[in-house]
């Protein structure tokens, strides 16, 4: 991973460069406040300086929760979850960032505002974003390569165009976008 | 070794957990009720008696009846087989050690092994090992379902067979979410190699809250799905599936009451 054999070295330290977000966000949940959840990793990684602080309170404004700060995080709904574990793993700034359907439960505009996020993080600092999606509009937006799993097996790895385009002749206009 | 490796086994991920296994044995066939009584039996007999070697013929006796019903293997694989074999030894190991009453059996230096130290370390292991025996043949031969019914059967209301079978069920699907939780705490930086007791608190509560959240959730939407089909609309419920007593059970039975009363009748 990003150069190195996971193999000699400890979770702990690989947590720094990688951010993960679970299926359920219940799972991933372990502070008392939204801004205790929001700076989580990056407080046990020792890394929550006054930039990052900014930077976390800035996402919290822009998903809607800037002001819900206080609030314990199993107060939130589903979605505003989902949106919480998506800066709670960006907030420590990791190169590799794995989500596993983080678009569950929200609205265009808070769907955007994930996206949007992710993205941002590719074009300024080149973190690699790898994302279980099941939505052939958003993938067509925001992704530069498709890998299509069928019954677990790679069946397609390519831009999302030529992608579309193989899903297509395959029959499987399910996964290709409308428009 | 790979370091994934020493994880996935320090999670018990390489051994069988502690569940039912389906079997044609004679153990997995007796009633549900008579295999209760039998444990519940050992479990008094080896504190009531009072000869280690009485105490040694009972394991002796439970890992009989584990090899006569093929047994023996999954005895040895599930998760914490190990942990108990080296916790009996150590309980052995200790009384041998520091019992010094009774005649010397040998001398290494200021070392002295006695056959009162022997005898504790037979009778505190292997009541110890009883215990552990009794009930991991118990578990490994039992549908849990069989036994929620024959409970039913023998008059405990079902609403709390339902809860019994219900949090049987329930139990892999928390272990795959504490597996969950845990590795999501790794990926956040969270350490566990602390000393301290309050860290250590801390962290127990941001491991247990996520699961009891989700256990709560799980028993709500139960409980209104279980609603929305009449649960408990009638007193007594009917058995798609029943299990009955057979002559394996009365034998078994009989030989439970034999092994009572000739421990009472031996008693001083």
């Amino acid at each position: 991973m990003l150069g190195q054999d996971t193999r000699g070295v400890p979770v702990s330290q690989l947590a720094g460069q990688v951010g993960l977000v679970f299926q359920n966000p219940d799972h991933q949940l372990f502070a008392d406040s939204v801004w205790g959840e929001a700076t989580f990793a990056a407080s046990n990684l020792g890394t929550l300086d006054e930039a990052t602080a900014a930077h976390v309170d800035e996402m919290l404004g822009r998903s809607g929760l800037g002001d819900r700060r206080d609030d314990h995080p199993y107060r939130l709904s589903y979605g505003e979850k989902r949106r919480l574990n998506v800066i709670s793993i960006l907030a420590h700034g990791p190169r590799l960032i794995l989500l596993d359907e983080p678009l569950i439960g929200q609205d265009r505009d808070n769907a955007e505002f994930i996206l949007g996020l992710l993205r941002d993080r590719v074009d300024t600092r080149a973190d690699a974003v790898i994302m279980v999606n099941h939505d052939p509009d958003a993938t067509r937006r925001y992704a530069d390569r498709v890998l299509f799993f069928d019954g677990g097996r790679l069946v397609i790895d390519a831009p999302p165009q030529a992608a579309f385009e193989r899903l297509r002749s395959m029959g499987r206009e399910a996964y290709v976008p409308r428009n | 070794m790979s370091r994934a490796t020493n994880r996935s086994r320090a999670a018990g991920g390489g051994r069988k957990r502690i569940m039912y296994q389906p079997g044609r044995s004679f153990l997995h066939r007796l009633y549900p009720l008579v295999k209760l009584a039998w444990l519940l039996f050992t479990t008094l007999w080896v504190f009531v008696v009072n000869s280690p070697w009485a105490v040694a013929a009972a394991v002796a006796f439970l890992l009989a009846a584990a090899a006569a019903a093929g047994l023996l293997r999954s005895l040895a694989q599930v998760r914490g087989a190990r942990l108990f074999a080296s916790t009996a030894l150590l309980l052995a190991v200790l009384q041998v050690l520091f019992v010094h009453s009774g005649d010397t059996l040998l001398q290494l230096g200021p070392l002295s092994i006695t056959d009162d130290g022997v005898s504790a370390g037979i009778y505190v292991a292997g009541r110890f090992m009883s215990v552990i025996l009794s009930s991991y043949l118990f578990v490994l031969t039992t549908e849990p379902s069989d036994l929620a019914y024959a409970l039913m059967r023998a008059g405990v209301p079902y609403r709390y067979g339902f809860a019994f079978i219900t949090a049987l069920r329930l139990v892999p699907i928390f272990e795959q979410e504490g597996r969950t939780v845990y590795h999501a705490q790794l990926a956040r930086g969270v350490r566990y190699d602390t000393r301290s007791p309050r860290r250590f608190l801390t962290l127990a509560r941001q491991f247990f809250l996520p699961l009891l959240v989700s256990a709560l959730g799980k028993v709500d939407a139960l409980a209104v799905s279980m609603e929305g089909r009449c649960f408990g609309k009638y007193p007594v419920r009917t058995f798609l599936r029943e299990v009955h007593p057979g002559r394996i059970d009365g034998l078994a039975l009989i030989l439970l009451l034999a092994a009572a009363v000739g421990t009472a009748l031996a008693r001083p």
